[in-house]
């Protein structure tokens, strides 16, 4: 049996999952140093490995069972550089904190990190126009980071100023391309709303997705180049209920709850990205999931996230249930028994450009 | 690639765009002294022998002391399907100064059915014995085939990717020179890539 020349074993290594290539580490010590490169690590595939959620104050990450390696939620290595992190964001396979050091000045960074390399940068102040320097901290600007692995060198955010909720018609974009904000004005046609909670944006293709409270059922769209805006109806007309969006395996999903008997989650894939056509994927009888008979009264689900590589969903009673829900086998397996809304993460091991440290 | 206009003359029967094509044939012969005849078109996708003929060592037939018959015979087929197929693509290109310079396993302008044609290739070509399977890769390695390197990696890790550290010491031949405490130390803190 011909030794494989080194060459080829680091294109082999490359290509197995990182779970693999951890355990390969085991094999012999030039496997082990070969298994810890940096340059097979990151390109050595990747799967979602948990949930940061919220517990009060404090976040938590909990691992998918066996899927990744652990992750300490605290964020140690920002903690060297500040006494108060605050994560506002999460996407794909970083976060977008809020850091500062005291409480007394107003002066606050956003960094993005990557907990995986624990790489982080910090962005440069945003500076809107009309106002004479730095967004101070008492109306801090609504930002959006925008992350996806498929393009792991470079990382968007969007930054839109303080005007409670509302749309004033400027828009900064930061690239970590070029290291600057770039500011713009928006062009959607309505005057919206922009929803601000968790699952309510989706960063795909280079494009930033977000859903509005416009009558809940317009996407607003816009490139990382502050050149493409789009409005994108959502699929059905249930318009008191807020639709969720997430992406897997490259396509953009919308999901709703429904209470009218039991519960039913609908789900739409957006068949037709130039012509924004959903097309119904998925309906899930709920309560059958849960094995549970009826719904409770204040009982309510929600469907928090949708697996990154295949048809995975993940599903919270909110209160002492969490599951996912593989909707090709049909097989339900528990998560943990409390509620959780987790923000899936998928580790990473790509530079970031220009890190600060 | 420089443009070159369509040569009206050539013995060629397909359209000329993009580059010259000539359908001149060269001779490989294995590491057991079987000769093998392949285009020209086809045997430059293995860099290694790009050179050779441009260097004028190709004349008297190319001999691979490194590869056997066995294993050449499956080279050549792969690179007679996808020469093609890259041939067919630039066919398909009107502006020369379009085409991809790394034109090893360019489908972009090939139709659906050629996709799956050429992909289902790919797959029969590497679902071989572990051996076969190295052996494609010393070849194709030596070779500087790209497109046949990378498609028998992906196999072997795909077929390696679910084993236990015993198996894949066995599939490699690997000798564990950790000591027991070393290796209990690397695998403790790789725990959770371990299957309960």
């Amino acid at each position: 049996m011909p030794n494989v020349p080194e060459g080829a074993l680091v294109e082999i290594l490359s290509r197995v999952p990182y779970r693999s290539l951890c355990r390969f580490k085991c094999v012999s010590k030039p496997w082990l140093a070969l298994c810890s490169a940096p340059d097979i690590r990151k390109r050595s595939p990747q799967t979602l490995s948990g949930f940061f959620y919220y517990e009060g104050q404090r976040l938590c990450f909990r691992n998918l069972s066996g899927r990744g390696p652990p992750l300490d939620p605290s964020l140690p290595f920002l903690r060297h550089s500040y006494k108060n992190v605050h994560v506002e964001q999460f996407c794909d396979s970083l976060l977008l904190c809020n850091c500062w050091n005291s409480c007394f000045s107003s002066k606050r960074d956003y960094v993005v990190c990557n907990p995986a390399t624990q790489e982080w940068i910090v962005l440069p102040p945003v500076v809107f126009l009309g106002q004479d320097q730095e967004v101070s901290h008492d109306c801090p600007p609504s930002v959006y980071l925008g992350f996806e692995a498929a393009v792991p060198s470079r990382f968007v955010v969007f930054a839109t100023p303080y005007n409670r909720g509302g749309l004033s018609g400027e828009m900064a974009i930061y690239s970590s391309e070029t290291g600057q904000w770039t500011y713009v004005q928006t062009k959607w046609a309505s005057e919206s709303l922009l929803e601000l909670t968790r699952n309510i944006r989706v960063f795909l293709n280079g494009t930033m997705h977000l859903s509005t409270r416009y009558n809940y059922n317009t996407m607003l769209t816009v490139d990382a180049e502050g050149k493409v805006w789009r409005e994108i109806p959502m699929p059905s007309p249930k318009k008191s209920v807020i639709f969720c969006i997430g992406q897997s395996q490259g396509r953009l999903y919308a999901w709703q709850m429904a209470y009218r008997y039991g519960c039913e989650l609908y789900i739409w894939v957006l068949e037709d990205y130039g012509t924004g056509k959903w097309a119904q994927k998925h309906t899930v009888n709920v309560l059958e999931l849960f094995g549970r008979h009826c719904r409770k009264d204040g009982q309510y689900y929600e469907m928090f996230a949708f697996h990154p590589d295949c048809n995975v969903i993940f599903l919270t009673d909110e209160k002492e249930m969490t599951v996912s829900y593989d909707m090709d086998s049909q097989k339900v397996s528990v998560i943990c028994t409390k509620g959780m809304k987790g923000m899936p993460y998928t580790p990473c091991f790509a530079e970031l450009q220009s890190a600060s440290h | 690639m420089a443009a070159t206009p369509a040569d009206a003359s050539s013995s060629s029967s397909e359209a000329v765009v993009g580059g010259e094509k000539s359908n001149k044939m060269i001779t490989l012969i294995s590491s057991d002294g079987e000769s093998f005849e392949a285009t020209e078109e086809a045997a430059k996708m293995s860099v290694t022998i790009k050179h050779m003929i441009e260097d004028g060592c190709a004349d008297d037939g190319i001999p691979l002391p490194n590869v056997p018959a066995k294993i050449l015979s499956m080279v050549i087929e792969y690179c007679n399907k996808h020469a093609a197929d890259a041939d067919d693509t630039n066919k398909h290109v009107a502006d020369p100064a379009d085409a991809d310079e790394d034109d090893d396993n360019n489908n972009n302008n090939a139709s659906a059915g050629e996709k799956e044609d050429l992909k289902s290739f790919d797959a029969s070509l590497v679902a071989v014995d572990q051996a076969t399977l190295f052996d494609i890769i010393l070849a194709a390695n030596f070779l500087s085939i790209k497109g046949l390197l990378d498609l028998a990696c992906q196999k072997v890790a795909d077929d390696i990717k679910d084993k236990s550290v015993e198996e894949v010491r066995e599939i490699f031949k690997i000798e564990n020179d950790f000591t027991k405490e070393e290796e209990e130390a690397v695998r403790k803190e790789n725990a959770w890539a371990f299957n309960e």
